[in-house]
């Protein structure tokens, strides 16, 4: 009873319900202009409310996420340019749309299938976590520390650029996250004698430096201009197109959660999953796919908003990040005094029913928020990048002095924000060194105590791997993972898809 | 810039594992068994770091990618005027010095007309100090 009336609260409380609506419609926004990350906004947001009440805090968040991985669509249609990494994949048939003069019926879809996506996603986060979380107590040190791994693997392979390079930046990424005092021996770690050091490196300051200023600088770099289609078109899809694309539209969905579930891996690739599906299985289109077919608009569209529920499902459950979102909510766990992972569901479950209230009623917001505000947006996108990169610069100034009132945390901030940019540009993936950062403490905590557990004895340990389901399982992903990205394994599938195609043939 | 960036980028990556690597083995034992000291995740992590760095830099040996920008000059400048908006910011009010920066920036991208970048950073200034210091309660350096 109490957990239903907590599931409740963000439409009982008029206070979260408000900061709902507040989030996800600022969200739209900010998903919207390219340039503005959802991480970016999320990493702003945790800086400025980690004096609230956790509960509004988190609800805001949670109505930002929805909303700003839905707004990146309307760029992606209008623009040709997706406002967020999510909407790579609407561009594809959402430009052509708009170009034929659909422009209005491309963001409704999008509207529409984001909204069933979303419930999708937010039903599997309510039923499947519990269940999830029940298992995940079972887990043991060397449990966790495989998993953390296996995250940054996955990472590292989904991400686009060099897979030895993402590992590299993810490995110092853990090292950055193990900077200060170790918690169990108070051994200095990368300290270098200075006290500043001693503290660790502040996620949150990292994380606005690599996401904020870091993309501040990117757009700098580009002298490009916006060009938004002016003709925008019916907005509301019929209730005949409607019912026509569920069946597609829950496929995907069900694809956004899956993908969106398996740690480290955000709406970016469920999208692009649930694009490729959609062509896959669409034998009879609306009209050729990259011509403006519906279908191109309704699966990466579903997928990516349905991922939102799923990647909350590890963080809650395992308190391993889904995606770079959520890793900065794990953040706003921490300041907040909360541990996310198994144990959370047992000491304080009202956490995770609001987070997933909120998440409904998010989904619910967005429908309306979603078909309104077009005419806004088309303003807001033509405002020259001279005056929105400095005010984002500010803003980001601003959230990494308010984390301890320190002027030097915001010189942090901006060396992570150069290396972001670096990174970016040589075309190094920055998600696995901010996960990295985040799960830097897990790994360690994890490894050594799997190791006292062990006696220090290498070779225990390798047979409590080798002799425990969870351990073994994990460790098989892993191994797979990692041999998925070498010239071996590519050069055994092509012979053995040559083999296949000559016994066809043959 | 110089030629091969991504050699350099390389070389950075080399550098940096070897100088981790090097920091690691300076972590105390503090009593503890090297396996399950707080030097032993670092030292494998960045010793793992080291070898793929070198494998990298050998695998693209003959890549290059060069970074555009499309002004160097005026990228800098940002930078710059970052920069002293930041480190001026214990010496004078924060506020006043927002609007100083978001102005000067706005000229200096050629935002608007002079009288637009006065009004825009002005209603912001104002925003920041409404939002942040009044309803945040947040204090500022100066």
């Amino acid at each position: 009873m109490d957990n239903l009336a907590n599931f409740l609260m963000p439409v009982t409380n008029l206070n979260l319900l408000l900061l709902v609506a507040i989030g996800v419609f600022a969200g739209i926004y900010v998903g919207a202009i390219p340039g503005l990350s959802v991480a970016m906004a999320t990493a702003l947001l945790l800086s400025l409310t980690y004096t609230w009440d956790t509960l509004d805090a988190l609800a805001l968040i949670v109505g930002v996420y929805v909303g700003g991985v839905y707004g990146g669509a309307r760029a992606a249609v209008l623009l040709n340019i997706p406002g967020a990494p999510a909407a790579i994949a609407t561009t594809f048939d959402g430009y052509p749309m708009a170009l034929r003069g659909e422009a209005g019926l491309a963001i409704g879809l999008a509207t529409v299938v984001s909204v069933i996506g979303g419930l999708i996603g937010a039903f599997f986060l309510t039923f499947a976590t519990p269940l999830i979380s029940k298992i995940a107590v079972d887990f043991s040190h060397i449990d966790f520390f495989l998993l953390a791994m296996l995250g940054l693997m996955l990472v590292g392979t989904l991400s686009k650029g060099s897979f030895l390079k993402a590992v590299i930046v993810a490995f110092l990424g853990i090292n950055f996250g193990l900077v200060g005092l170790d918690g169990i021996t108070g051994a200095h770690r990368f300290t270098f004698g200075s006290l500043e050091l001693m503290k660790g490196i502040n996620i949150i300051v990292a994380i606005l430096g690599l996401f904020g200023f870091a993309e501040v600088l990117v757009q700098l770099s580009q002298s490009k201009h916006f060009k938004v289609i002016k003709q925008v078109g019916k907005l509301l899809p019929s209730m005949k197109q409607i019912i026509r694309l569920l069946p597609l539209t829950m496929r995907t969905s069900m694809i956004g959660v899956i993908v969106g579930a398996l740690p480290g891996v955000g709406g970016e690739i469920a999208a692009l999953l649930g694009y490729d599906h959609a062509k896959r299985t669409t034998k009879k289109p609306s009209r050729p796919f990259g011509e403006g077919a519906y279908e191109g608009v309704v699966g990466p569209e579903s997928a990516n908003n349905a991922a939102v529920g799923g990647a909350l499902i590890p963080m809650l459950t395992l308190g391993i990040p889904g995606d770079a979102v959520t890793a900065i909510i794990i953040g706003a766990f921490v300041i907040h005094g909360l541990n996310p992972g198994p144990t959370l569901m047992i000491q304080s479950p009202e956490y995770f029913y609001v987070i997933a209230g909120s998440l409904f009623l998010a989904n619910i917001f967005l429908l309306g928020f979603g078909l309104i505000g077009i005419g806004i947006f088309k303003r807001i996108v033509m405002v020259s990048k001279g005056f929105i990169l400095p005010v984002i610069t500010v803003l980001t100034i601003i959230g990494a002095y308010t984390i301890n009132n320190n002027v030097d945390d915001i010189f942090w901030m901006l060396g992570f924000g150069v290396l972001g940019y670096l990174l970016r540009v040589f075309n190094i993936p920055v998600g696995p060194l901010v996960l990295g950062i985040v799960l830097g403490p897990l790994v360690d905590k994890s490894f050594r105590g799997a190791m006292i557990a062990a006696n220090n004895d290498v070779p225990t340990l390798l047979l409590e791997i080798l002799t425990q389901p969870i351990s073994l399982i994990l460790t098989i992903f892993l191994i797979v993972s990692i041999l998925s990205n070498t010239n071996l394994y590519r050069n055994t599938k092509a012979r053995i898809a040559a083999a296949l195609k000559g016994g066809k043939s043959g | 810039m110089a030629r091969n960036q991504n050699l350099i980028v390389n070389l950075m990556l080399v550098v940096v594992s070897a100088f981790i690597l090097y920091s690691a083995f300076q972590i105390e034992l503090k009593g503890s068994a090297f396996i399950s000291s707080p030097k032993i995740l670092p030292v494998l992590l960045s010793a793992t770091m080291l070898c793929l760095s070198l494998v990298n830099l050998y695998i693209e040996r003959n890549k290059d990618v060069r970074i555009t920008i499309d002004s160097m000059l005026f990228f800098f400048g940002f930078l710059v005027i970052v920069l002293l908006y930041v480190g001026l910011m214990k010496f004078i009010n924060f506020h006043v010095l927002t609007f100083l920066y978001l102005f000067g920036s706005f000229l200096y991208f050629r935002a608007g007309s002079i009288f637009r970048c006065l009004l825009v950073a002005a209603i912001f200034s104002v925003s920041v100090y409404l939002i942040f210091e009044k309803a945040f309660r947040i204090i500022f350096p100066a």
